[in-house]
């Protein structure tokens, strides 16, 4: 499985996002750090399909995503910075709701939304209702829709804002382990928690993408 | 004694084996099932079906309502020349139900997410398309049965009096949600009720209404047909980019 970033440039009127910029990712867990507006939540929606760049191309496994379609759409979990939801609906109606738009039949749905719960969570969650979570619970549903469907690719745009520690490093735990067999790019500010447990990281800034991969020791 | 020791041991330690081996195959049946059922091909029917269960009904119980008091109200507090005119408040009143329950992602902020989704936003919009056009053409074919023999309005008369003020406001609707730069649905409602208002004075004002030729109606009803289905297109095209 590789994800690749093949001369990608994009701006937003004056300002250049970036610049002729290229990039390959595959297995692992890739911390994606840089200032703020600094491209990182524009680099995630490009990986995801949302935006497209203005030159350049994001191919998976050496296909445009664009041509993939629905097909690539079926095989990544995206968490964006800004996540919505339906305040009428509990936790697991929500959780199935999205699960079927990605595809997935009830009784998958329900197995994987029971592993990752006792993963990072309380299962007992799932009859609260979405209006009555806090931001920290609701970032944590985010997490978890991501997940559902075992993607290949997990993109969490500032999944760690808003979490308490405790809760962070069960996440950060859980995912270490999730990506020693799936891509997962993970953008944070909080460079000094994510990136000694990743195995790449990519940082934004001034046009440009600097690409680092690193070994990780004693995870 | 020795040998019935040795053979219970035996026969123990071949229990427990057993038990680990069935208890592992079993988790990895299991592991297995669930992969393969992640790897089937997603059911369109079962996405249909989803649709349908978290559609809110009661904008669909209020459609009818409204529907339904038009019917009751005609003849006993509106006259029938009066509910005649006022049908077409009520064509764009049936269409600005329809507002919250199809774009409750915009509201909800969720259509960034649901367009990266395996049914994007495209193929939630058409499947919303397909179940409220089923339900409202049987709530609209029993509506016109019923307006027929209670106003005595030949075809020409519903078409005009209904179908069209129908038609402008869905366009209005789709033109509107359909946009990347004016997506709103209050300016949605906002423009139906103004399109009310012009409406009400063509239909008040009798000379205007009648000076207004069957043929110009006929052209006015397919034109806003033509005009909807590009709407309608336009709209599932750009579906999954028009909130970025």
């Amino acid at each position: 499985m590789e994800l690749t970033l093949n001369h990608i440039s994009k701006r937003y009127r004056q300002d250049i996002v970036f610049s002729d910029v290229s990039a390959s990712l595959g297995t692992g867990l890739c911390a994606l750090i840089g200032e703020n507006g600094s491209g990182k939540s524009t680099l995630m929606k490009m990986i995801a399909g949302i935006l497209f760049p203005d030159n350049g191309r994001v191919c998976f496994d050496g296909k445009d995503i664009r041509e993939l379609g629905s097909l690539y759409r079926r095989r990544i979990g995206y968490l964006p910075q800004t996540m919505g939801l339906y305040p009428d609906m509990t936790v697991e109606q929500y959780l199935f709701y999205i699960a079927s738009l990605k595809g997935l039949r009830p009784i998958v749905a329900r197995e994987d939304m029971r592993q990752i719960m006792e993963d990072i969570w309380d299962p007992e969650i799932l009859k609260e209702g979405m209006s009555e979570l806090s931001g920290g619970q609701q970032k944590l549903v985010g997490i978890v829709q991501a997940r559902l469907g075992d993607p290949d690719i997990l993109l969490l745009d500032e999944a760690m804002a808003e979490l308490d520690r405790d809760r962070m490093f069960t996440v950060l735990k859980s995912l270490r382990a999730y990506a020693d067999s799936h891509l997962v790019i993970l953008s944070s500010h909080l460079t000094e928690d994510i990136v000694p447990l990743a195995d790449m990281v990519l940082k934004t800034g001034h046009g440009g993408l600097a690409y680092e991969k690193r070994n990780v020791w004693g995870v | 004694m020795r040998e019935q020791i040795c053979e219970h041991r035996n026969g123990d330690a071949s229990g427990m084996l057993s038990e680990t081996r069935i208890e592992d195959t079993v988790q990895k049946s299991i592991r297995t099932f669930y992969r393969s059922e992640k790897r089937r091909e997603p059911s369109y029917l079962y996405f249909l079906y989803v649709q349908l269960c978290y559609t809110k009904k009661r904008w669909w119980i209020l459609q009818a309502a409204l529907l339904a008091g038009f019917l009751v109200f005609t003849g006993r507090i509106l006259s029938d020349e009066s509910a005649q005119k006022a049908l077409g408040v009520l064509a764009s009143l049936f269409v600005i139900l329809i507002i919250p329950s199809f774009f409750r992602e915009e509201s909800q902020q969720m259509s960034e997410l649901e367009s990266t989704l395996f049914f994007s936003l495209r193929e939630v919009y058409a499947a919303r398309m397909v179940l409220f056009g089923l339900f409202d053409s049987i709530i609209l074919a029993v509506f016109c049965v019923v307006l027929r023999q209670r106003l005595h309005l030949d075809l020409y008369q519903m078409v005009s009096r209904f179908f069209i003020p129908l038609v402008i406001s869905s366009v209005i609707c789709f033109l509107v949600l359909g946009s990347r730069w004016i997506r709103n649905p209050y300016l949605a409602v906002s423009l139906c009720v103004l399109f009310c208002g012009v409406w009400w004075f063509i239909t008040a004002n009798d000379r205007i209404y009648a000076s207004i030729a069957r043929p110009v109606w006929i052209l006015i009803l397919a034109a806003g047909i033509l005009f909807l289905v590009i709407c309608i297109r336009s709209l599932l095209k750009r579906a999954d980019r028009l909130h970025v």
